[in-house]
């Protein structure tokens, strides 16, 4: 008995280590708590663009606060009807792409059993943010038991879900081409005591824990597959299709896509393996792709920390299914380029760097995307500013020929247009507009961050964002905790400059109200006329020399408050810096020297970049016109062309349609 | 083809004059624009230091700020440049009626036999216009066309490859098409001035048809100038940087004399091509004058009886 207990305990420790031996180990030691773990199947139906899955959620209860029930996302019921949040917010629109009339995705539980019980009748669409009853992106499951702290509860669902054709927010089908984001049943974030799961809004994204994901997608043989993590293995089935075996570990989302049409470009940068699957008429393209992933990687790894995974899939979306372009999910992002597109419009290189950043501003540092989204947005928008403009000569947007634009320019013109909205902090639902939204949690941040890199200096705030990476990596930073870190590594409390921008909608704008600069005057008068003839008659040979008395004005015509340096610059070459703490609605300055001032300028390196108006930033007492005239000049010459050849028109006209 | 282009030089010395009219209507009118939308900048521009970073270049500083913080500027701008388009158009078609009326004589200018050709065929000339512009849009239409031999070829679903060189094919196309207009346009202004022709659609038919009927000397011709034209930009192209980015006030003065020297340049080019043109027009008239003649049939007089 003994000898056979001994067996069967010899023969389930073998088959524990050949099941372990199965799975890949990624990381020795988990890097996240591991709370939402997923072993997933699913069979992909190409031809009716759906999915068959069975999924089996392990999740623990990590938190100091017993658990009764569990809330999960259906992400694509999104796109179930016209009386989804999403679509009521959106009118059908997402980006520039219309949902199609016919081409509604939704996800179906089919059976929902916890611990062995099945529950797939107490099933609830909860609404937590929105009064829209129709909406079924959320929804809730009582436990029988309660979880208590530190216990888990394994979840099987299954399920099937219906992609949206084309390709919308993030996700769907075209032809052949297969993007699946946000295709699974997804747990919620239990943290503070209660479930944060938020209905799925047209401005936001998304918000999980971090956990370990195995998923075997079925496809067509002949399908290339790209997903999240690594593959595995590839099993050929006896029905005409393939198995493809992912695992990831320490992530907190899972992508996939699959085409026969993709072609495979490989690279290696540092210690990461690239693959970039660009659609065959895109493929010239593939080693730009390449390049700027490769950039992204040491670039970032260089700047802000070490990148922990071992690869990163690039995917080009089908022409037709841009609606699943430029997006992220952990170790896999999409990117987005058009046939023909110049050299010189960093159109790839900036989605896929700003997809790679957020490889850190989401998938390591998970902050909620549904309610802090600058935290993920706008950090990564000052990133991809400080790489695209430092490779490419502050011209990180366009270089051609004389048109240049830098990435700074580009998020300052989206900031000015929508500086004063809304504060920066909100959920995302709530902001005026979209473009409100997408200007406070994209170019706001990025230029507010900039603005504090140029007040820091770049290395201070370089190594704040290092610290940032290396405190709050696979963990769920909250604002605070960004300032926090940034306090301390820049050693001040930047409180009163976060709040100025979190909570208020507060612009900035100095200017130099007024400028002078005239001789000193002899004194004159009853008490000064007498004194002034003695001393001429005393014949003193005392040479005189010429006392200017000049003098500025600065105002502060926004809310914000923003220390600032003066710059004064005087005849003779000579140049003052005045600091002016800006608390005051305006300062003058007096100065009487022997040389007249020529000009003001506030922030003279344009350090500010939250400052509304950089052209009444600075005076001067007679202002050359030159410039002026050349820009005039080149207008006329530019309309005398334009009269003269009015079929130009025809480029647009043609382009567009 | 080169004796057009060659006695062209001999009409045009005898006529400079027209290009000197030609030039300052385009010069006058752009400034119609440019001077307001100058004040405009100035205002805005205050005694700033951006208003002398200027003279270095573009200034995407400039553009941003100036496109922001100025929201009035296009309701201003979009209505002064619709106006001077329309005078240009109106001013031209006065022009070009005296000038194809003197080409035809074969007359140096004379001022009141310009302007008075000019005011009487202004109305024809517009309905001219106005006839061709119903041309382009058919010929417009015909790229729906095109575009529809595109889906049977390759489905409603072409790869981008295949997009993207359409489109550089229908723009070629609608190029080709305007181009066509155009000498249609020149050619009827041309008979209607030499027939006193008062049914302009009949004007127009006969432009098309003479275009194509006589399609190795036209299009030639008109190729030889749009050569030329792309020849000169090609030469402007290159030689502004050399003097764009450097600064004070000769620089301002050689960069306003380059442009204006090649704007001039295409004037010369505009006036040569209509001398060309009216010397052709001339030439295929007369012979088939002398077939005519040969067939004894009623010829209509070669100047119009009010001249």
């Amino acid at each position: 008995m003994i000898i056979r207990n001994g067996f069967i305990l010899q023969f389930f420790l073998y088959l524990a280590i050949a099941t372990l031996s199965a799975q890949p180990v990624i990381f020795e030691n988990p890097l996240s708590p591991r709370i939402a773990n997923y072993d997933i199947d699913v069979e992909l139906d190409t031809s009716n663009r759906m999915l068959h899955g069975r999924e089996t959620l392990t999740w623990f209860n990590k938190t100091d606060t017993p658990v009764q029930d569990l809330h999960f996302h259906l992400y694509l019921n999104a796109f179930r009807n016209s009386q989804s949040t999403f679509m009521i917010e959106s009118g059908g629109r997402h980006r520039s792409n219309l949902i199609d009339k016919d081409g509604w995705g939704y996800i179906d539980i089919d059976s929902i059993t916890i611990d062995g019980s099945d529950v797939s009748e107490y099933i609830e669409f909860l609404q937590p943010d929105t009064d829209h009853p129709h909406d079924k992106t959320v929804c809730r499951i009582p436990l029988f038991h309660i979880l208590k702290p530190g216990q888990s509860v394994n979840i099987e669902i299954e399920f099937t879900a219906k992609l949206p054709t084309p390709p919308f927010a993030r996700t769907g089908a075209k032809a052949e081409y297969f993007f699946a984001g946000q295709w699974f049943p997804k747990i919620g974030v239990f943290e503070n005591g209660v479930w944060n799961c938020h209905q799925f809004h047209v401005n936001t994204e998304f918000y999980a824990d971090f956990g370990v994901y195995d998923v075997r997608i079925n496809v067509p043989a002949g399908n290339i597959v790209g997903a999240t993590g690594l593959e595995v293995e590839i099993i050929e089935n006896e029905n005409g299709t393939a198995t493809h075996v992912y695992h990831a570990e320490d992530v907190h989302d899972f992508a996939w896509t699959t085409s026969p049409n993709f072609v495979e470009f490989r690279g290696r940068e540092q210690d990461v393996d690239i693959r970039v699957l660009m659609q065959s008429d895109m493929a010239y393209q593939g080693e730009r792709h390449l390049e700027a992933a490769k950039f992204s990687v040491r670039y970032f790894q260089d700047w802000y920390g070490d990148y922990p995974f071992p690869n990163l899939t690039v995917v080009d979306p089908r022409r037709g299914a841009f609606g699943s372009g430029g997006m992220e999910y952990p170790t896999l992002i999409t990117a987005g380029t058009i046939y023909g597109l110049p050299a010189g419009v960093y159109l790839p290189e900036l989605v896929i760097l700003h997809e790679f950043g957020h490889n850190y501003w989401y998938h390591l540092l998970a902050s909620n995307e549904f309610e802090e989204a600058w935290l993920d947005e706008g950090i990564n928008s000052y990133t991809e500013a400080k790489i695209m403009d430092h490779i490419f000569n502050d011209a990180g947007a366009i270089n051609m020929g004389a048109v240049q634009l830098s990435n700074k320019q580009f998020h300052r013109l989206r900031y000015l247009f929508f500086a004063d909205y809304d504060p920066m902090l909100k959920h995302g639902w709530k902001y005026y507009s979209g473009s409100s939204y997408g200007a406070n949690s994209y170019s706001r941040p990025a230029v507010i961050l900039l603005t504090l890199d140029n007040y820091l200096g770049a290395d201070v705030m370089r190594n704040a964002m290092q610290e940032y990476v290396k405190e709050w990596s696979f963990k769920h930073p909250k604002t605070n905790d960004f300032i926090n870190v940034i306090s301390r590594v820049a050693g001040q409390d930047l409180n009163w400059y976060f709040d100025q921008i979190l909570y208020s909608n507060a612009t900035l704008d100095y200017s130099v109200a007024s400028i002078y600069s005239r001789e000193v005057k002899k004194n004159r008068g009853v008490d000064f006329d007498d004194l002034e003839e003695n001393a001429t008659s005393d014949s003193l040979e005392v040479k005189e020399i010429k006392q200017y008395e000049s003098g500025i004005g600065v105002r502060r015509l926004g809310e914000f408050i923003f220390p600032v340096e003066i710059e004064l610059t005087f005849a003779d070459g000579e140049k003052i810096r005045e600091k002016w703490d800006g608390k005051d609605l305006w300062k003058r300055y007096k100065y009487v020297r022997e040389s007249k001032l020529i000009s003001a300028t506030v922030d003279p390196e344009q350090k500010i970049l939250i400052d509304m108006n950089f052209s009444n930033n600075s005076r001067t007492l007679s202002s050359k016109d030159h410039g002026l005239k050349k820009v005039a000049i080149r207008m006329l010459f530019w309309l005398q062309s334009f009269l003269e050849m009015p079929e130009l028109l025809i480029f647009p006209f043609s382009l567009s349609r | 083809m080169i004796d057009y282009i060659k006695q062209a030089g001999t009409i045009r010395c005898k006529n400079k004059r027209l290009i000197l009219f030609y030039f300052a209507a385009s010069l006058l009118l752009s400034l119609i624009v440019v001077m307001p939308l100058r004040s405009f900048m100035s205002r805005f521009l205050g005694s700033s230091l951006m208003r002398s970073r200027l003279e270095s270049g573009i200034d995407v500083d400039f553009l941003i700020e100036f496109w922001f913080h100025s929201p009035g500027f296009t309701a201003v701008l979009v209505p002064l440049l619709l106006l001077v388009f329309v005078s240009y158009l109106c001013i031209n078609l006065v022009f070009s009626a005296g000038t194809i009326g003197l080409f035809l004589q074969d007359k140096a200018y004379e001022s009141s036999f310009f302007w008075g050709i000019g005011g009487s065929y202004f109305w024809r000339f517009l309905r001219i216009t106005l006839w061709s512009a119903l041309l382009f849009i058919i010929l417009m239409a015909l790229s729906v066309l095109l575009g529809n031999l595109r889906q049977y070829f390759h489905g409603d679903d072409p790869l981008a490859n295949i997009s993207f060189y359409w489109r550089w094919a229908r723009i070629a196309f609608r190029f080709l098409c305007f181009g066509y207009v155009m000498m249609v346009i020149d050619y009827a202004r041309i008979f209607t001035v030499q027939t006193d022709e008062k049914r302009m659609y009949r004007a127009v038919l006969h432009g098309m048809y003479f275009v194509l009927r006589n399609f190795s000397r036209t299009v030639p011709l008109a190729l030889f100038y749009l050569i030329c034209g792309l020849l000169l930009f090609a030469i402007y192209y290159y030689a502004s940087p050399l003097i764009a980015y450097r600064t004070g006030f000769l620089a301002v003065l050689i960069l306003f004399l380059i442009q204006q020297s090649f704007i001039f340049l295409r004037m010369v080019l505009k006036v040569s091509l209509m001398a060309s043109e009216v010397l052709l027009y001339k030439d295929c008239s007369e012979r088939l004058m002398q077939k005519k003649y040969a067939k004894n049939i009623e010829l209509r007089p070669v100047v119009p009886p009010s001249l």
